[in-house]
């Protein structure tokens, strides 16, 4: 612990400590990591394109998705009774 | 009458300081603000109460705080000394993460990587302030808004100041709504505010499989030293995004975070016993705290507003404010923020994008700093 004492404070602290590479190292690590994190995610969709001409992905997948299909007669149904819920809130 | 005196002299009455006073104090406005604000109730109140214990005095004899070896409470500070807890937290956090949307507009996720310039600028103002680069590393890291990191590293190269960043860390992610809307009302314009971004694409699940593998792949490869936070977050991740180990996911997202979160708040409150807490050093630290947060803020809202010269989507620059970790409230601010200029403005779920990359940012720039500063 050599808190303002010892070197005391002032830019010479960070010259030495090398607080200018760190700093530029670290964020351009940071940016890198997540660049390239971001461009695959970017090309995932397209490279699983290919991938399901070969291997498409399976009715029970979409399933275990954890959305539930619904018709389209559920989905006017569930808009009509928000809109009315909606009207009469607002009356 | 002498045993009675005897008797009163080991009691807290007699033995207690101002300096645990005042901490008290301090525990109880905590609390307070947890029941009350409601701002971080989850880590507020443990962290207050824990203040509270870890500030009753009592013999040097007998081994009851945290720093006495053989206490009940020094055995479960090892989790957080040690750097158990952390990882944990972060299975936690994988498994109740959602990252569709940022799998939707991965060029978010460079608003993750820009706020992290919170930690490295704060990096340089600790070591111009006179600390040693590990010091200023666990300093810096509080700027990541994420308390998990912020403990994890400061365990490993600064333990002394353990108590102080961590409180620091968890007080400022408390006091997000604070800190960031007005550097965000200064860095934007109302135009600006008012951008409409595209809803995000459907995600297919083989992408929400393949992501915790590719990225965990990708950062810690890079850097090793984020492994153990980085993995953690990923697994829980996979975990639940795998759905064949929904019963492990569901462990991990409630009953596993809750326990560790206990655990560690109670702890980290403890560890703030007055006469090792209230230091110059600690000023400084909640100082620089406040600093790092909102230097972040900026940088997140600056890199926004760089972007949009050159994308055709403009982005809403507010959710830049999210790249710093603490979810979900920055993503929360920005959000609020932006509906108070248009109320059907809805930025949530792109303000989560920049939010779960600021996590990965930020435990990057932790495995960097460890492995750059372990002696």
């Amino acid at each position: 612990m050599n808190v303002l004492s010892g070197l005391g404070h002032g830019w010479h602290n960070v010259i030495n400590a090398n607080g200018l590479t760190i700093t530029a190292v670290g964020m351009l690590l940071v940016f890198i990591s997540l660049t390239i994190i971001s461009i695959i995610i970017g090309s995932t969709p397209y490279l699983l394109k290919i991938i399901e001409r070969y291997f498409p992905e399976q009715e029970e997948e979409i399933r275990n998705s954890g959305v539930k299909k619904v018709s389209e007669t559920e989905v006017v149904a569930a808009i009509s009774a928000a809109l009315c819920h909606n009207i009469k809130s607002s009356n | 009458m002498d045993f009675f005196l005897e008797f009163f002299r080991t009691t807290g009455f007699y033995l207690m300081t101002p300096g645990n006073f005042m901490m008290i104090v301090i525990g109880l406005v905590f609390i307070a603000l947890a029941i009350i604000k409601h701002y971080e109730p989850l880590l507020l109140l443990p962290i207050g109460f824990g203040m509270i214990v870890g500030n009753i005095p009592s013999l040097a004899s007998m081994p009851l705080g945290v720093y006495d070896a053989g206490s009940v409470l020094h055995y479960i500070y090892f989790g957080v000394t040690q750097g158990i807890f952390p990882p944990l937290i972060f299975l936690g956090i994988g498994a109740m993460t959602d990252f569709s949307t940022m799998l939707s507009n991965p060029k978010l996720i460079l608003l993750g990587a820009a706020a992290q310039i919170g930690i490295f600028l704060t990096l340089i103002g600790a070591l111009y302030l006179g600390f040693t680069p590990q010091e200023a590393s666990s300093i810096g890291i509080i700027g990541g808004a994420d308390g998990p990191t912020a403990i994890f590293l400061t365990a490993k190269l600064a333990p002394h100041l353990l108590g102080a960043v961590a409180i620091a860390a968890y007080s400022y992610m408390a006091l997000v709504p604070v800190i960031q809307p007005p550097v965000m009302y200064l860095l934007t314009t109302k135009k600006e505010r008012l951008i409409r971004m595209k809803p995000p694409r459907t995600v297919s699940k083989r992408e929400k499989i393949l992501f915790p593998i590719i990225a965990f792949l990708v950062s810690a490869l890079i850097v090793p030293g984020s492994l153990a936070l980085i993995g953690m977050l990923f697994f829980g991740n996979l975990l639940k995004e795998s759905f064949v180990t929904e019963r492990l996911a569901q462990t991990a997202r409630t009953a596993l975070i809750d326990i560790v979160t206990i655990l560690l708040g109670l702890t980290v409150g403890a560890s703030t016993q007055a006469q090792t807490f209230l230091t110059k050093q600690s000023i400084l630290i909640f100082g620089l705290g406040a600093a790092s947060f909102a230097v972040a803020t900026a940088g997140g809202v600056l890199f926004a507003k760089i972007m949009n010269l050159f994308v055709k989507d403009k982005i809403n620059p507010l959710i830049g404010a999210a790249g710093v970790s603490a979810v979900p409230d920055s993503a929360r601010v920005a959000q609020i923020i932006g509906q108070k200029e248009d109320p059907h403005n809805h930025l949530l779920m792109h303000a989560m994008a920049p939010n779960v990359a600021g996590v990965v940012g930020s435990a990057i720039a932790a495995g960097f700093l460890w492995s750059l500063l372990v002696k």
